[in-house]
């Protein structure tokens, strides 16, 4: 079980932990100091509750050791609760990105809604089958729901990259940053999974080196002022939008058919 | 045991777009002449328009070649590389069309206050669609798979480009979309 003796951490996963805490305190003061929290609020709950648990968990290690059962529950129950908080901001980042285009954002919240469901249940069912019931059920939980925040991040990019929905720097890098953490997740825990079940603090150190290269993107993307919020674009007339979804698409189906008879046997 | 190399494809194909489709995102958007009066041009076969003196030539002469009774299968040229070249321009110009109007629209249902999900399923469809059509026939044209029927074939789809081009011309005259331009062209 990993609960015995396999939450042990080496000398480098203490190093990477010390470095952590001092990353997120530098990234709280550039959130403190850029005012981050009226823009994303949810966010910035996330960046300062990771900083209170990762801390608390390094004082619950030193006080209890590394084979306490108490560790272990913290360890998990800190993992769920900063997913938790993840999702969230993944939440704050599609609202953020669609909330002046009320049209679009009633398809893509539909949209996005039913990638993340699909994971979310395919995750479930993964969990139910795994025969340990701590350690692959957990681990097979977390993968899953790691990967419903990578694909949601991805998509919300792509589906804002196609609108041409101009996105803030400050918010992208923030996505992308979370979307490498929680792609690196799923391999991590796939890894863990087979092969390095008695390597608790190797996966550890994968996953704390992945949040620090979110971190820097994080530090990279608040390095400057952020941009004063512009306002709403006006948008068109009801009708603008049957007209040309009409006409438009017509003319896109005849280029769809020219293109076929050039290829056709 | 397959689960490590499926899951490590996603995660490749998750951060490869995450960091591309960032970048991208970030660039500074090229704001092109073709954009800039995209909405009245909206019936207008550009890939026709810009090179119709090189289409119409290769209708005449692939016209010729189909006409003449006495030519043998040797005296027909099929895929010459002039004929390559005016393929493969009309093959862009079909795609840049496509393209100009998917971003049209796009601009537009981004700027609508209602939009038809359905619609834009369907038009996100034509375009993975016509992006493997265009694939397949730009691959076509590199290893010279066209024959004599199909170069036959692309004729006839020049002269039914040609009438188009007409009609729009026309209906380009008694244009109602010009009041949008102003609206569309920021």
């Amino acid at each position: 079980m990993m609960r015995s003796s396999k939450m042990h951490l080496t000398a480098s996963a203490y190093a990477l932990w010390n470095l952590s805490v001092i990353l997120e305190g530098i990234l709280c003061a550039f959130i403190v100091h850029r005012r981050l929290w009226r823009l994303l609020p949810l966010f910035t709950t996330y960046v300062i509750l990771n900083l209170f648990v990762t801390t608390a968990l390094w004082l619950v290690y030193k006080r209890f050791g590394d084979n306490s059962a108490f560790v272990f529950y913290f360890f998990w129950s800190k993992q769920s609760l900063l997913l938790v908080a993840r999702a969230g901001v993944c939440a704050e980042l599609c609202l953020l990105a669609f909330r002046s285009r009320p049209g679009l954002w009633l398809h893509v919240r539909r949209v996005l809604i039913a990638i993340s469901s699909a994971i979310l249940l395919y995750a479930a069912i993964d969990a139910y089958h795994q025969v340990s019931v701590v350690e692959s059920f957990v681990l097979a939980l977390q993968r899953g729901l790691e990967l419903a925040i990578a694909i949601l991040l991805t998509s919300l990019l792509l589906i804002a990259s196609r609108y041409r929905i101009r996105m803030e720097r400050v918010p992208s890098l923030i996505a992308l940053g979370m979307c490498i953490h929680s792609a690196f997740q799923v391999l991590n825990n796939t890894l863990l999974k087979h092969w390095l079940d008695p390597y608790f603090s190797w996966w550890n150190n994968v996953q704390m080196v992945s949040f620090q290269v979110a971190l820097f993107i994080w530090l990279f993307a608040l390095r400057r002022p952020l941009p004063e919020t512009k306002p709403a674009p006006a948008l068109l007339p009801k009708d603008v939008y049957h007209s040309y979804a009409r006409l438009i698409g017509q003319r896109l189906k005849d280029l769809d058919r020219n293109i076929q008879e050039v290829t056709k046997p | 045991m397959t689960e490590l190399p499926v899951f490590l494809i996603i995660f490749l194909i998750l951060i490869v777009l995450a960091v591309w489709v960032t970048l991208n995102h970030m660039a500074p958007r090229r704001s092109t002449e073709k954009d800039a009066c995209l909405p009245i041009d909206l019936l207008l076969p550009s890939a026709y328009l810009e090179n119709s003196s090189e289409i119409q030539r290769l209708t005449a002469e692939l016209e010729q070649e189909r006409t003449q009774e006495t030519a043998s299968e040797g005296l027909r040229k099929g895929l010459t590389p002039a004929r390559r070249r005016t393929l493969k321009k009309l093959l862009v110009g079909l795609k840049e069309d496509f393209s100009r109007l998917d971003r049209l629209m796009c601009t537009v249902a981004a700027l609508a206050p209602e939009v038809e999900g359905r619609q834009e399923m369907q038009r996100l469809w034509l375009w993975i669609r016509f992006r493997l059509h265009y694939g397949l026939a730009r691959l076509s044209l590199m290893v010279g798979r066209f024959s004599q029927p199909e170069l036959t074939s692309i004729c006839e789809l020049f002269d039914r480009l040609t009438l188009r081009t007409q009609v729009a011309l026309e209906a380009l005259e008694h244009s109602s979309l010009r009041p949008l331009r102003s609206k569309l062209g920021t």
